[in-house]
């Protein structure tokens, strides 16, 4: 026998349960329509607003720049881990080992200050902050 | 020689180089932030784009990357094989260097109200810095890592100017079928991996023998690689996204995506399928890939040529018409037989020099019409010689060169990749096909080059027009651009011997 008949069984099984489900509960449900059903659930609160809402651009540059030192991080731990034992080893130079480091950190930091200095960390304020109720219905 | 006792990593000044620049750029906007001091900005691209090229050129006159067996210094191997820098390397990296600092010279007159100066100029150089890396890499991790940071700023340029409608949507395009195009390689690269269980370039091509019971597998993989370069080409079947991009960029980004971007998608299917994918092994195999490329070098170049000639937009013509080179500079892996090829690929690679200098020079020339703003379309180009005559010269070159009339480069590149493809044809009869399309499509293709002569020197103007400014960086790109095509010519001797040494270099 195929050994990929039990994934194919498997795959089927996990198919028909889901539509199993939904049979069932399509057959024993009562059918009561009411259009406060169709309103958006916010937690039991009655919905303000539309669901349309501009997110702040801000969070986008925040996430980026947190890849920065992710990715710094990411380099730094493996290269500290074997930092020491190739120094005793008497192979590498300091410089053989600290400078590739220190030059990455040093282009990373060119980047982070660029973009500090063309305001990526300056929480701007949105016109909603301004004017609070300019928007809304 | 001093060349020789030279740190291995100095091999790589080229990209380097670029990257300084790009490094420097970013300093001065922190320092300044939002500065519009045109002249600095520009000045430090366009010093750090020649300084890239020189020693670049200096390199391939010095030796470097020449076999020792040769009288060379050596070719240089960095990180186990990771980067190579061999003839065809600093070759490409030449190329990158001119068509950059072209675009940087042109650029100080087209971004002249614009607000994003210095960022704009270090996207370019980092965008050249991948494209650099490109031509050295040799391993398919630094081949997908350079081509993403080749990708990534070139999509932030398309969509440079932010106010502009056709700008947007045109990046917006540029990088939705460069993701899909990316994920398509890298999962090729993935394949690849799988099949042979290694990324550098020469241990897959050992490892090849291995991989006998999963050439289904690995020909799947170089199917989606061949996708890849194809989009990094712009050729069939991802050559779709290239006029709409080409058009809403501003034009010197055009002209820098058509030509270097695309030297450097070629660089690197020039050294995948010579170095790690030998013909002879892949077709015990039953991968035939040079088949895959006569397929394509005939679709691309003829698609690309007939929906050139149909458009009434300049920029459009040009953008069809880089397709179709496109097409051309494919002959250089379509021709590749078993035992030899030099000629035709070296061709290829002639083609993509001279390219370099006609293409850029010709989108440079719409970047002037932007500049004037004259308007799209061929009738609004008509009579402009009377206004500046001086640009329309070398629009004349360009377009001459580019349809491969007799005195320019581009007759001379085009008529290497005929012979070689002739030459190959006694190994393989299908390039007498190829070699039929290559003359059938550049006969068609005067016609639509010419149109814009006829355009800009006989026909006269719709409107009056007031005279023209005459901006300096990008008159003196133009001019050089088109000095380069013709002074090319006595000097095509030597840049032969560099391109067929090359190719003969790589060919096993």
């Amino acid at each position: 026998m195929n050994e990929w008949i039990a994934i194919g069984a498997l795959a089927l099984v996990g198919l028909l349960i889901p539509l199993g489900m939904m049979a069932v509960s399509y057959l024993l449900r009562p059918s009561v329509p009411e259009t406060s059903k169709r309103a958006t659930y916010e937690s039991g609160e009655i919905p303000t607003g539309g669901t349309r809402i501009r997110f702040n651009i801000q969070y986008y540059m925040v996430a980026l720049l947190f890849l920065v030192f992710d990715i710094e991080t990411v380099l730094l731990f493996p290269w500290a881990v074997i930092y020491r034992p190739a120094l005793e080893s008497g192979e590498v130079t300091l410089l053989e080992v600290l400078g590739p480091m220190l030059v990455f950190v040093a282009i990373l930091l060119v980047g982070l200050a660029w973009a500090w200095r063309n305001g990526a960390v300056q929480w701007a304020t949105s016109p909603r902050q301004v004017e609070p109720e300019a928007d809304r219905p | 020689m001093a060349v020789l006792e030279m740190p291995e990593l100095t091999a790589l000044a080229p990209p380097m180089i670029l990257a300084l620049t790009a490094l420097v750029l970013f300093t001065y906007d922190s320092i300044n932030p939002r500065s519009t001091n045109r002249p600095v900005i520009a000045g430090v691209a366009a010093v750090g784009s020649l300084a890239s090229l020189a020693v670049a050129v200096w390199f391939i006159l010095a030796g470097v990357g020449t076999p020792v067996a040769e009288g060379g210094n050596g070719v240089f191997d960095l990180f186990e094989g990771q980067l190579i820098v061999d003839q065809m390397a600093l070759f490409f990296m030449i190329i990158v260097g001119v068509v950059t600092a072209l675009v940087s010279i042109a650029s100080y007159d087209y971004l002249r109200d614009h607000a994003y100066q210095a960022e704009y100029y270090s996207l370019v150089l980092l965008a050249a810095t991948g494209m650099s890396t490109m031509a050295a890499s040799n391993s398919l991790v630094t081949i997908f890592i350079s081509l993403e940071l080749a990708s990534l700023p070139s999509f932030a340029l398309v969509a440079i100017l932010k106010s502009n409608r056709g700008s947007v949507e045109a990046g917006l395009k540029y990088f939705l079928i460069g993701a899909l195009s990316s994920a398509i390689f890298v999962y090729g690269i993935s394949l690849v991996y799988g099949a042979t269980g290694h990324m550098q370039l020469d241990a897959i091509a050992d490892n090849l023998g291995a991989a006998e019971e999963m050439n289904g597998l690995l020909g799947i993989g170089v199917l989606m690689l061949i996708g890849g370069f194809a989009y990094k080409t712009a050729s069939v079947p991802f050559h779709f996204w290239a006029p709409e991009a080409y058009e809403g960029a501003p034009a010197p980004i055009a002209a820098f995506l058509s030509s270097a971007s695309k030297a450097a998608g070629f660089v690197i299917a020039f050294r995948v399928f010579t170095t790690a994918f030998p013909l002879d092994v892949m077709q015990t195999l039953g991968i035939d890939w040079s088949l895959v490329f006569i397929v394509l070098a005939i679709v691309t170049m003829t698609v690309g040529n007939f929906a050139a000639a149909t458009q009434n937009n300049v920029k459009r013509m040009l953008a069809y018409s880089s397709v179709g080179h496109a097409g051309y500079a494919l002959i250089g892996l379509a021709g590749l037989t078993v035992d030899g090829g030099e000629l035709v690929l070296g061709a290829a690679m002639m083609h993509l020099l001279v390219y370099g200098f006609m293409n850029t020079g010709a989108f440079l020339f719409v970047a002037l019409a932007e500049y004037w703003g004259v308007g799209r379309t061929f009738e609004d180009y008509n009579g402009l010689s009377k206004q500046a005559p001086i640009a329309c010269v070398a629009l004349a070159v360009f377009m001459f060169s580019l349809a491969g009339i007799p005195p320019f480069g581009g007759f001379w590149s085009k008529y290497f990749l005929f012979t070689g493809a002739l030459e190959a044809a006694s190994a393989n009869p299908w390039l007498l096909a190829v070699a039929a399309a290559l003359v059938i499509n550049s006969a068609l293709s005067l016609y639509y080059y010419s149109r814009l002569v006829k355009a800009v020197w006989i026909e006269d103007p719709v409107l009056e027009r007031e005279s023209l400014s005459q901006p300096t960086g990008l008159y003196a790109a133009i001019v050089v651009a088109a000095v380069m095509t013709v002074l090319i010519l006595p000097g095509f001797g030597p840049v032969a011997d560099a391109a067929i040494g090359a190719a003969g270099a790589i060919i096993p």
